[in-house]
């Protein structure tokens, strides 16, 4: 029973996850439009569902023993969450700087920001992009 | 045994963050690098147990961007997230932007 509930959650995880997407404005009229794209990430993981998933994968002692941690670190990672937790929270800040290196000339237009995520259950590489068009 | 498994556990999982969102504003006429500067505001937000304590921190985080430029503000990017704790948590916000001024 236990296998099979694993086997189940490990084949319903998915593998790609879109949080937010936004796009601003599109003006084609100034010039030749040129793709840039950004991407940074963060690798992301949920101690708590990987203690769920010790506590569901053992049997008595040890199971109880997944259970105790699972509500630990629940209790010691409080807040609202988007993705797994990440360990560095400042991997999305430079952003803006790659984008002016992909496009030097600073102007860009059809700007899409996009937060999402490549998962494989409690482990993911959580990420924050911009695909925007450079006016060369 | 288990405090020695514990204790790492705590102090490595205390830590954590969440980004939710990146929020970035259109790049209208970006000054020449050599013309511009990169003003930046962070503001935080403390929650105990969903109990709020202030809420005009991104009204805050705005005024700060503003003040540091008194000249135009582009290429503005938004940044908004959670740093976990126990059984509290601080949602921040991060502006950052390109001023030029005169």
């Amino acid at each position: 029973m236990r296998w099979t509930a694993l086997l189940v959650l490990a084949l319903t995880a998915g593998c790609a996850r879109l949080d937010h997407v936004q796009i601003g404005s599109i003006d084609q009229s100034q010039g030749e439009l040129v793709p840039v794209s950004v991407r940074l990430s963060e690798t992301g993981f949920d101690a708590t569902a990987a203690a769920e998933i010790g506590r569901v994968a053992s049997r008595g002692r040890t199971a109880e023993n997944f259970k105790q941690l699972r509500d630990i670190l629940a209790l010691i990672n409080m807040g609202p969450r988007t993705g797994n937790p990440v360990f560095d929270d400042a991997y999305a800040q430079r952003l803006q700087e790659y984008l002016l290196v992909e496009c030097p000339s600073g102007r860009l237009t059809g700007i899409r920001a996009i937060r999402e995520a490549k998962t494989a259950g409690p482990v993911s590489g959580e990420i924050v992009g911009v695909d925007a068009y450079c006016i060369r | 045994m288990k405090i020695r498994i514990l204790l790492p556990l705590m102090l490595l999982t205390g830590c954590t963050h969440s980004v939710h969102m990146q929020h970035v504003s259109d790049f209208d006429d970006v000054p020449a690098a050599e013309k511009r500067s990169v003003v930046t505001a962070e503001t935080e937000q403390t929650v105990v147990l969903g109990f709020v304590f202030e809420t005009d921190y991104v009204d805050q985080a705005k005024q700060q961007l503003m003040t540091q430029c008194n000249g135009r503000l582009s290429a503005v990017t938004t940044q908004y997230s959670t740093s976990h704790g126990f059984l509290h948590w601080t949602n921040k916000i991060r502006m950052q932007g390109l001023c030029s001024e005169g």
